[in-house]
């Protein structure tokens, strides 16, 4: 588990290092928004091998959080179920509640403790995009920040109630990955979004580092177009000279470009509420196992 | 055998039953086992011992009836489990700590272990203190297990099965050990096993479980003081045999052999009659062998259901 979390953030430190550099080096740094507006094409082209690295990177970040619950939780009390040793650590003075909190509060604490230092690295690594994508829309959002240590506290205590129903090792690691990922990729398809209701424009202008979770054209006659149709439109308008003002033209024309989308000033706000949720679901999570160990029969 | 004091109870079970699914693996079990005694818990493989064990130590809950350890404390409390020391089959001992991080481990989860205890007993059995628990020899890793089960300084030690992996020269110290923490501590003990020899030796209460019942549970003197081997004249056998609860009749052309319960401690075979003392292996077996009997301390009379063959 160490070991794992500890090369993950080596690599990140690694190449937390050289994106740091090829960010200065290849001028993105004068790209952001509020530096002077220069050339930026180049810049881009320069900086892309690091940013599709990037995007490796914090796809691999996504899955590490489900370990605890694998190889932490789901093992506690499944395999003491399993290979017989409750009857050693359900026998002794202390009693089976206080052995199971002990090893509760212990291996939680290893949790967060990891996924902190761990998702530090994250947030130092992942700081010069922050104000070039942002990290509300983007897969950068579970990896950074409380959510994250909220993940694996959720993975952990998934697998910890999942043991003491099934008591068997394996079938609770596979229980554990399946309803870990039905929980985190419903938050993050659907959930998620709805956290906060999204601001509204109708000129379709999103900040660059924004969330966008939707976007409509309608037309002159308030009917909505579709993907094909927008392309058509915009085809057309800049075969007819509008190339530049195209935005203009078309709001003249009776088009609205209607978008919804959430502020990247909002990203510690839906943090703070996926890792809360995340977090008193574990809690009750937890209970319930302390539940199930003590009230049913070993 | 004979309490000076009235003596507080070791095990009691009323009405205690547990089902699993729709197979009872234990039934009815009255039991009222006095403090200070090697209590030995015998019957086949499936007769419900480790079953008996579970419920005497909450790791089971019962389907019915209750059960209470140690002078009345609920099976499983916390008071319970800091005075009753527990030895599962097999040890169930965590295979990947060390022996010295198994101690500690014990340490952590008893009030009142006394480390220095442990240390001594597994430097005389000289048992390496880093090996992992799951490399140590069967004699060895039950050794260890009965070092920390004494170490926690419990009144009463109960082993289930402790004998059944360990070849007869482990067997032999095992048991050594345990007679020798027995004679220092004063504690009670309750082991059960499959293995019938050499318990006379070993025990002084004996509960015989077959079939998911108690069939016999006394003293083990009260026990050899009231059966004896009635032989005489085939032709008399069946008034005897209506007379007395019969537990084995066997009967040549000429003699009949009766292994029976008398009621009173002194034995006076009938007339023409012959009694001879029976060894408790023997009546063992022949408990195990009759299913429908059972016996318990108190309350001598057979039920009727089994007495004649």
């Amino acid at each position: 588990m160490l070991s794992v979390m500890g090369l993950g953030a080596l690599v990140l430190l690694l190449d937390g290092r050289s994106m740091h550099s090829a960010f200065t080096s290849s001028g993105m740094i004068n790209c952001l928004p509020g530096h002077e507006a220069g050339y930026c094409g180049a810049a881009l082209d320069a900086f892309r091998p690091a940013q599709d690295r990037v995007s490796q990177l914090t796809g691999l970040c996504l899955a590490l959080p489900v370990l605890y619950g694998l190889f932490l939780g789901a093992p506690l009390l499944a395999r003491e179920y399993e290979s017989g040793t409750y009857r050693f650590a359900f026998t002794q003075g202390a009693g089976r509640v206080r052995w199971l909190i002990a090893k509760i509060v212990l291996l939680s604490s290893f949790t967060i403790a990891t996924t902190t230092a761990f998702t530090a690295v994250v947030m130092w690594w992942y700081s010069p995009l922050v104000p070039l994508t942002g990290r509300l829309g983007n897969t950068i959002f579970e990896s950074y920040g409380a959510v994250f240590v909220a993940r694996a506290l959720f993975a952990f205590a998934v697998g910890i109630a999942v043991g003491a129903l099934l008591r068997r090792t394996v079938p609770a690691i596979g229980v554990t990955l399946g309803v870990w990922l039905v929980v985190v990729i419903s938050t993050t398809v659907s959930l998620r979004q709805n956290f906060l209701t999204p601001l509204n424009t109708l000129n379709g202008t999103v900040p660059s580092t924004a969330w966008t979770v939707s976007s409509q054209w309608t037309g002159p006659d308030g009917h909505a177009l579709t993907g094909n149709q927008v392309a058509d439109l915009q085809y057309r308008a800049a075969e007819g000279g509008h190339k530049l003002d195209l935005g203009q033209y078309l709001a003249d024309q009776g088009y609205r470009h209607l978008a919804s989308y959430h502020p990247e000033s909002r990203f510690w706000s839906f943090q703070a509420i996926e890792a809360g949720g995340l977090a008193a679901v574990s809690v009750a999570l937890l209970i319930l196992a302390i539940w199930l160990v003590r009230r049913r029969a070993a | 055998m004979t309490a000076i004091t009235e003596p507080g109870l070791a095990l009691q079970a009323s009405g205690l039953g547990k089902r699993y699914g729709s197979t009872w693996a234990l039934r009815d079990v009255e039991l009222a086992v006095p403090e200070g005694r090697v209590i030995a818990l015998v019957g086949p493989n499936g007769a419900g011992k480790t079953t008996l064990l579970h419920l005497a130590m909450g790791l089971t809950v019962p389907t019915a009836g209750e059960v209470r350890v140690q002078g009345g404390l609920a099976a499983g409390s916390l008071a319970a489990l800091s005075t009753v020391g527990f030895v599962a089959q097999d040890a169930a001992l965590y295979p990947n700590l060390s022996v010295a991080d198994t101690i500690h481990l014990a340490h952590n989860l008893n009030t009142g272990f006394d480390v220095s205890r442990a240390h001594e007993r597994i430097a005389e059995l000289d048992v390496p203190l880093g090996c992992k628990v799951g490399k140590l020899s069967g004699g060895q890793r039950a050794q260890v297990a009965l070092t920390l089960a004494l170490a926690k300084r419990p009144r009463l030690l109960i082993l289930d099965e402790p004998l059944s992996s360990l070849d007869p020269l482990a067997r032999h110290d095992f048991m050594a050990a345990l007679m020798a923490a027995v004679a220092e501590d004063g504690i009670s003990v309750l082991y059960s096993s499959h293995v019938v020899s050499e318990l006379e030796r070993v025990s002084d209460y004996l509960v015989v479980l077959s079939g998911g019942r108690v069939q016999l549970a006394d003293e083990v003197d009260d026990v050899l003081g009231t059966h004896w081997l009635y032989t005489g004249p085939v032709a008399e056998a069946d008034r005897i045999a209506a007379d007395l609860p019969v537990l084995r009749d066997r009967r040549t052309d000429v003699l009949a052999y009766l292994l029976v319960r008398s009621t009173g401690p002194q034995a006076q075979p009938p007339h023409g009659w012959e009694a001879t003392r029976v060894g408790l292996e023997e009546l063992v077996l022949a408990y195990l062998r009759k299913p429908r009997t059972t016996v318990t301390h108190g309350a001598l009379e057979l039920t009727a259901k089994g007495t004649a063959l």
